[in-house]
Order: C-alpha cells, then structure tokens, then sequence
C-alpha cells in the first residue's frame, strides 16, 4: 500500500457520507456515481489514485448499502388493497412504522458489516477453496436458482370467481404473469448484452435503464395510479426485537447476501428470498433484519471479495469498474479494507437513523403524490442523462415488463430474468446460440 | 400543513358518497358509487402489455440492425467495459492454447494498440473445426465483447463466425536480412537446420542458416496442439519455413502458422527471387525439388509410388507461382508443384499446388480427373507439372487443364492415411482420411445420398453429393465392405466423411 491508513480512511468516510447523501435520492443507483467517477477518472487521477479510488469506492458502497433503505420503505409506498403481496417493510409503514423499519434494516447491516470483519481472518484460507468445490457446479446451480424462482411462486385467487375457466385464471394468471415476465425480462436481456443499444462511452451502464425500468419506476407509476394514503410515522424510541430474532434475520440474510456475492448474477434480493426461504421466515421483524444484512453482504461482501488475497474474485458492478483501474494481491490490503469498512458501516448506521428522520419529516410535510412526481423525474433524468434517449426508449420497454408483475400480483423478482436466463445459457455454452436464434449475433 | 396535505391526499382516495377507502378502485365496493377522474386499471394493464410485446419487439428490429461499432484499442476505456465491439488489427504475438480447456488467446495490434482476444471451450472447438487457426501475422477482424482490464484491454471472442481471419502471401526472404524492421512480416526462408534447442518443456527453437545468416524459428506446444506434432527434425536438415517475423527482445524470429509450414527440401527450392532456368525447364527430368510432407509419425504412411511421366513433345517452361499475377488471366501457362490440399467442388476437384514460392488452385474437371491414367495418383502429396488457362474466379487465380496430357505426375500421392473412428474428432474436421467398413442403409435426399459407415470402432455417416454418387459404377447399398477416402466434417455436432470423386469410393471384391 502506498497511502498511509489515515489518507485511504478519509477517503472512505468521505464516500460513505457522499453515499448518505445520494443513496436518498430514489433509483440514483451508487454504480451510476461510481461510473462518473470513472469517466472523469484520468482528469482526477492526479488526487484521486487508483488505490484512494478503491477506498472511496469501498466507503461508497458501504454507504449506499446501508441507507438505500431509506427510500425504498419511504417512498415505495403501496396502497391497502395489495397489502398482502408487499414486503413487511412498507406494511411496517402504513402501520406508521417507516422509522422502525428503517432502524431494524440498519441493524440488519450493522449484522453484515459485523460478520464481514468476523470472515477475514480466514476468508483467505476458505474463499479459494470453495470457489474451486464450486467453480464446475455454478451451472446448473443457476438453473436451480432459476427453477426455484419460478417453482416457488404459488397461485393467489381468492377463490371468489365462478367455477370454470374464469376461476383457472383467477388462480393462474399471477403464474402466468410471472413466467411472463421472466421470459420478457430474458428476451429484454439478450437484446442489451449482444447489441447494447446505449452509446459506447457508457456501455458499463448498459443495465441501468433497463433496471430502472423494471424495478424502480412501475413502484412510482403504481403510487401514482394508487393515489396512497400516507399516514403520519411515529419516532419510536424502542424496538420490538429480541436477540434471537437478530440473531435469525442477520444469519439469514448473510447467507443469502453471501450466496448472491460468490456467484455471478444472482442479487442481493434473490439471495435474501432464498435465505429467508430456506430459514422458513415467519417474523416480519426478522425478515427485514435479513433484508438489511443481506444487502450488505451481497454489496460490500462483493467489493471486498475483491480484495482477498489468492482469491480476486469480481463480483458486482462496483469491482467490475474497480477493476479496470485497481488490483488487489496483499492481505495487508484486505485488512485495511474490512477495516475501513467496519467504521464506515458504523458511521453508516448513524447516518441512517438520522436520515431516517429528516425523511420521516420529508414525508410529512410534501404531498406524497408530487413527491412521487419527483421522484419519477429524477429516475427519468438519471435514465437520459446518463444513456441518453436509447436508454430512454428501454426504460420505457422495461417498465412495461416491470408493470406486469405489480398488475398482476406476481413477483417482481421475475425481472431477473434480465440477468438470470440469458447468463445461465451463457454457462452451459448456449447464450451464443439463442442469440444467434434471435438474429443477434 | 402535514394534516392538510395528509387530508388532500385522503379526499383523493376516499369515496365521495360513503367516505370510506377506495385505494385503486374506480367504483366503491361499499355503496357502489363510481369515482371520476381515475385512470382505467385495465387501460394501464393494456398499455403496460403494449409496451412490453411491442416495445420489445421494436427494441429487438432495432438490435438486429444496428451494426456491431468499430473500436480501436487507443478509444477503449474503462466506462465502455462489457460493450460489444468491433477491433481490426494484426496478430502481433504467438497464441496460447490449452487443450484442456479449450482456452485460446492471441494479441491483436490495430497500429494504436494492443488487445488480447479470448476464446473459450466451444468457441475455440467451432474454430478448430472450421480450420480457421489464427497466427501471428495474420490480418484479424473480429467482434466480441470488450473487457477492460487494469493494464490491458481485453475482448472476449463469443462466436467463430466473427473472427476473419486474412493471411497475406509469404515473400521470399534470406535470414541474414530480416530486422525488427520486419517484425510482422509474413516471409518464406529455406536454409539448413542449424541447431534444435528446447529452452524448456513446450518450446522447440530451430536455428535455421541460410547463406546470409541465421534465424531462430519457434514452435510452442500452443501450435503443436492446434496445428499437429512437430515431427523429428535433425541438424543439417534443408528446410523451406514460412512464417511471420517476429520480435523476441528485439531480435528477429520466424513463428511458423502451422506445423505444416514447415516443410523439408532435398534440394534447394525456387525462392521468389529465383528466376526458373530455361535448359531445366525445357527438360523432361524429374523435378530438382522435391518437398514431401513432413510426416505425422502417429498416422500411417506408405512409399510414394512412381508413375512413368507421359513424355510430350513441346514444353512451356515452367513458372513460379509467385510470378503469376491477375494480369495473366487468360495465359496458357506451365508450372509444378506439390498437391497441398485436394477437395471436391461441384463438377470436379479443386487442387492446390505449392512450389514453394507460393500455391496455386487446379481445377480438375470431373471428366478431365476421370481421364487420367491413375486418377488416385493425383492427390495430396502428389508432385506434379500441369499446364493449362489461368482465369481469375472471385479474385483468385486458378490454373484449368483441358486434356489428360496438360499433367505429368512426377511423383504419385502417397496413399491417404487411413484411420479409425476412434481416432477422430471434431478436430479432424477439414482433414482427408481413409476409413474401411461395412455400409449401413443409404438413405437419399435433395442434395444426395447419406450412408452410414461401421469400422469396427464406430459409425460415421457417409455423404456422397449427388455428383459423386451419380458417378459410382454401382449405387452404393447396405451391407457392402469398402475403403472410402474422404473429407472429415461435422455437421450438427456429428462427424462425415465427404468423399471428393467417385474414386474416393472404393468397394472391396
């Protein structure tokens, strides 16, 4: 290392807070500010070496996964009639539990952070080793992840529709939905992988529209329609949690966040819906604990993956970028990086809480629905500014896809398939194929 | 201000008739009232699925016709990483190939940088089997994915077709004159093997001398594995390698493309600037030069068998083939050569005759092969003069005989090695092979007849192009024992043999 310890800490906790700031503002994805970073790399270069740029990245990453919660359960809000397909989290929120939510979340990642600096010791010991046991089977472990993904969804009607077809599709449609929705998002995604139509100068954005399309805007376009009621949060100066259920929700969601980190294109949300799957979840409070760890372990865990000596593994857009401009071989730069990371995701958590009032305040005093407006002009300006109208014209696709499953009551997750099905063809050598099928290649 | 925009919001999501919660609905559960000013859910639903079919149809037309962007290494940058590009450059290093994994990579210069190109297992197979091995020296266009690496760019080769691959013509040249200069330069040398070192396991330096100087020449298991064993070579040995120059620490060396460009010479052979020497040429005399094929040891071989040359009363002198250009098209012209490569085309044969200036393609017209007093001796190895028209098809020069007198067969092919099924892969693809077995049930089809054929070892099927089969003196059927000598092709992940005249097929008594 050729920076001194206190010069890459600042740097991190400079990122950290940044990551505070901009993790607030919906769908502002913190691979998009890294990429900026990027672009202008070789103007900063002369402050900004390699080494401080990894460290930011670190603070960044670490910031964003911690306080991306805040949104989400802020501004993601749906109405009472779909209460009973929506995360714990927003109903945590229409029981004037924002605050509560986010806290839990927080204290989730604080769990991440805790077993990320408890793994380095021997992460260099027992990465490489389980990456070898793993590196034939990821194949088909994918498809499994797949099938699992499609399998698990479970048919939702009520049981109110006049027998015959119209109750099939009653219990069916939201199947259909989902499997349509996978089998789009898959198309959608081999389009984007073997002709990206953004410009070249930011094909490591490529995803972005398509991402924000999915996942991000049909929330706001479903708030929007809802016309939701918000009601007013309550502060709580307590929590109603005991120390097995953290213990529960951290455990699940560090392994769900670490199996989504290790292998290629499986999320953080895959990883924590499979954690919390196979640990038979039934507590809202330890599900939104495993949600905050999660994230924390697929992001930072991800980056740091990088870091470990005899391992160098890139996993995540973060390392993808970080990559191109930094290597990592020595343990004295792991340690220094889960360090670094241990007091930023401290210093993250506080910044949580006290983000999580200024929007709780937010919240409060701006109608919900020009909030909402906002928020889809900042996605929307996020989308062109960064991949201009190309982008634009796949965001809107996207978000036709990403509408499907929020209409018809399946699982968003479905928009995976973006990623999922055309890189798990890709690893049983057929990717080439289909898109040779489809006329791409 | 809270309560009242909490009241705003509330008003806007209640019933105007009973005041009771609507959430989405445009009609009121409760007391039935319809609700104006709501969007249609299902005019969303309807718009959320054109969007999506018809978006994403649109988005796919787009894809398909947008083209792949061309990229030079010096614009890559870290933010364009994963995109897919185009690169167009020269092979500037020797390739890494691992059999194991079927990884394959080379370096590719395109004048303001250097990329290095991966392919891996299928990728590298669909090469193999199509015989398109890259080498240095070799002009590439390519498309594939871009990855941008802390110290290198780096692009990942998805798909064969999209590596082209542009060998330029050797040009004579004498070891003592190449310098870095040269360094990319695709030349002919012929010397005398001056020295054989092994610097360590996998890499074979052959020092060549000529009377200029010397020149190390490099074979790495990388080429030994794509392009076949280096066969013994000894000391003192003549040998005519063509190759690229290439740079080891700034000194010149020779990185053959293959194996097989590496070729014994009895005698020394007409280098480009060897004028031919008319008293020779109007001779009858064998050829001076005599290059055999240096052999694969693991694959049977058998003497050449002499065929008496049918004297003719005037001669043309024969020409080196690298002094023959486009201009002459139309010429009546002499040369001689080695049969390098004989493949079946519609109508006949196509030969490639090397003299070892450069190659020439014979076209053998079925009824002009048929004629000839042992078709079977002219094939690959086969050392031959032939005269006839040179014409110019799709830019290449091709040389037509018109009777069975335009050729005199100084030396007879050796036979076609034959081989077991076992012994076959998809590698194989490309080669000439001799297979013997029992015919299954032939099957027709638009094109021709397919058969399978059982060695013992395995079955491969048998295809013989309505041309060939159409010449057979008896049509082929089930059960027949015989000797087929073909071509190796895969066709759907499965081997054939394709063979190239009717006397490819030869039934046993």
């Amino acid at each position: 290392m050729t920076a001194p310890f206190s010069d890459l800490l600042l740097w991190t906790l400079l990122g950290t807070c940044a990551a505070a700031i901009l993790a607030l503002l919906p769908a502002l994805h913190i691979y998009n500010v890294a990429g900026f970073l990027l672009l202008f790399g070789s103007a900063l270069e002369p402050v900004l070496t390699p080494e401080r740029l990894a460290f930011l990245f670190l603070g960044l990453i670490t910031g964003y996964a911690m306080l991306n919660t805040i949104p989400s359960i802020f501004l993601s809000v749906p109405d009472e009639s779909t209460l009973f397909i929506v995360l714990p989290g927003q109903k945590y929120l229409l029981q004037r539990r924002g605050y509560e939510a986010v806290v839990l979340s927080g204290l989730g990642g604080l769990g991440g952070v805790f077993f990320l600096a408890l793994l380095a010791p021997v992460a260099a010991r027992i990465l490489p080793i389980v990456r070898e046991i793993l590196r034939p089977h990821l194949g088909w472990i994918l498809w499994t992840v797949i099938a699992y993904l499609l399998l698990s969804e479970w048919p939702k009607g009520v049981d109110r529709a006049p027998a015959g077809w119209r109750r099939w599709w009653d219990a069916w449609r939201s199947l259909i939905a989902g499997l349509a929705t996978f089998l789009l998002s898959a198309l959608l995604g081999f389009i984007l992988m073997y002709r990206p139509l953004v410009p070249l100068e930011v094909a490591y954005q490529n995803l972005l529209p398509a991402f924000v399309g999915l996942f991000a805007v049909p929330w706001v376009v479903q708030n929007l329609l809802a016309r939701v009621e918000l009601p007013p949060q309550h502060r709580a100066r307590t929590l109603d949690l005991s120390p097995l259920v953290l213990l529960h929700g951290i455990t699940a969601g560090v392994l769900g966040g670490m199996f989504a980190a290790f292998f290629p294109v499986v999320t953080g949300g895959i990883g924590g819906l499979l954690a919390g799957h196979a640990t038979a979840q039934r507590d809202d409070r330890a599900f939104i604990i495993s949600q905050g760890a999660s994230k924390v372990a697929y992001y930072v865990g991800g980056l740091l993956l990088f870091f470990v000596p005899g391992l160098h593994l890139t996993r995540g857009g973060m390392a993808w970028m970080l990559s191109t401009r930094y290597s990592s071989f020595t343990p004295e730069a792991y340690f220094w990086a889960t360090s670094v990371v241990l007091l930023a995701g401290t210093l993250s958590f506080f910044l949580l809480l006290a983000l999580a009032r200024v929007m709780m305040l937010l919240v409060s005093r701006v109608n919900y629905r020009v909030l909402s407006w906002c928020t889809l002009g900042i996605l929307l300006l996020v989308v062109w500014a960064i991949t201009g109208w190309g982008g634009m014209a796949i965001c809107a696709v996207a978000t036709g896809i990403g509408l499907i499953p929020a209409l018809w009551g399946s699982r968003r997750m479905n928009c995976m398939g973006v990623l999922l099905l055309p890189i798990a063809l890709n690893m049983v050598g057929l990717g080439d194929t289909v898109a040779r099928l489809l006329g791409l290649l | 201000m809270a309560a009242e925009q909490t009241g705003e919001a509330t008003s806007a999501t209640r019933c105007e008739s009973c005041g009771r919660f609507l959430g989405p609905y445009t009609t009121c559960p409760y007391c039935g009232a319809r609700v104006a000013g709501r969007v249609s859910l299902r005019a969303v639903k309807v718009v959320a699925v054109m969007l999506a079919l018809v978006g994403l149809l649109a988005l796919w037309w787009i894809a398909r016709r947008t083209p792949v962007p061309l990229l030079t290494v010096e614009q890559a940058q870290g933010t364009m990483n994963l995109a897919y590009v185009r690169l167009q450059g020269r092979i500037t290093r020797s390739l890494t190939y691992d059999p194991a994994s079927g990884y394959l990579a080379f370096w590719v210069d395109d004048g303001t940088g250097e990329a290095r190109v991966s392919a891996y297992r299928d990728v590298t197979a669909d090469l193999l089997a199509a015989g398109v091995i890259p080498a240095p020296g070799d002009e590439v266009e390519l498309s594939g994915t871009l990855r941008i690496r802390e110290d290198f760019v780096a692009l990942t080769l998805n798909l064969a077709e999209h590596l082209r691959l542009k060998r330029p013509a050797p040009v004579a040249a004498k070891a003592g004159t190449l310098t870095v200069a040269d360094a990319g330069l695709r030349v002919r040398l012929e010397g005398e093997v001056e020295r054989i070192w092994l610097p360590y396991e996998g890499l074979t330096l052959i020092t060549l001398r000529d009377g200029t100087g010397e020149i190390p020449v490099v074979v790495d298991e990388s080429l030994t594995a794509l392009t076949g064993a280096l066969p013994e070579v000894l000391e003192g040995q003549p040998l005519v390698v063509t190759g690229t120059v290439t740079l080891y620490r700034d000194e010149p060396q020779l990185s053959p493309a293959s194996v097989a460009d590496m070729r014994f010479s009895a005698a020394p052979p007409p280098l480009a600037e060897a004028q031919p020497t008319p008293a020779l040429e109007a001779t009858l005399a064998p050829p001076a030069t005599a290059m055999p094929p240096l052999a694969t040891p693991s694959l049977p071989t058998s003497t050449p068998t002499e065929i008496p040359p049918t004297p003719t009363a005037t001669l043309l002198p024969p020409r080196a083939l690298n002094t023959l250009s486009a201009a002459e098209a139309g010429a009546w012209v002499r040369v001689r050569g080695r049969i390098v490569a004989m493949t079946g085309i519609k109508g006949g044969l196509k030969a490639v005759l090397d003299d070892a200036t450069g190659q020439l393609d014979l076209i053998l017209w079925q009824r002009f092969y048929d004629a000839l007093p042992v078709p079977t001796a002219v094939d690959v190895g086969a050392e031959i003069e032939i005269e006839g028209e040179l014409s110019l098809y799709e830019g290449v020069l091709e040389l037509q005989p018109q009777s069975p007198r335009d050729l005199i067969v100084r030396t007879a092919a050796p036979e076609i090695p034959w081989v077991t099924l076992s012994s076959l892969s998809a590698q194989d693809a490309g080669r000439i092979v001799r297979l013997r077995g029992v015919t299954g049930i032939p099957e027709s089809f638009s094109a021709g007849v397919k058969l399978p054929l059982d060695d013992g070892f395995g079955v491969i099927t048998v295809l013989l192009w309505s041309n060939v089969a159409e010449a057979l003196p008896h049509p082929p059927e089930a059960g027949m024992t015989l000797e087929v000598v073909g071509e190796v092709s895969v066709y759907r992940d499965a081997l054939e043999l394709i063979p190239r005249s009717a006397h490819d097929w030869r039934p046993g008594p």
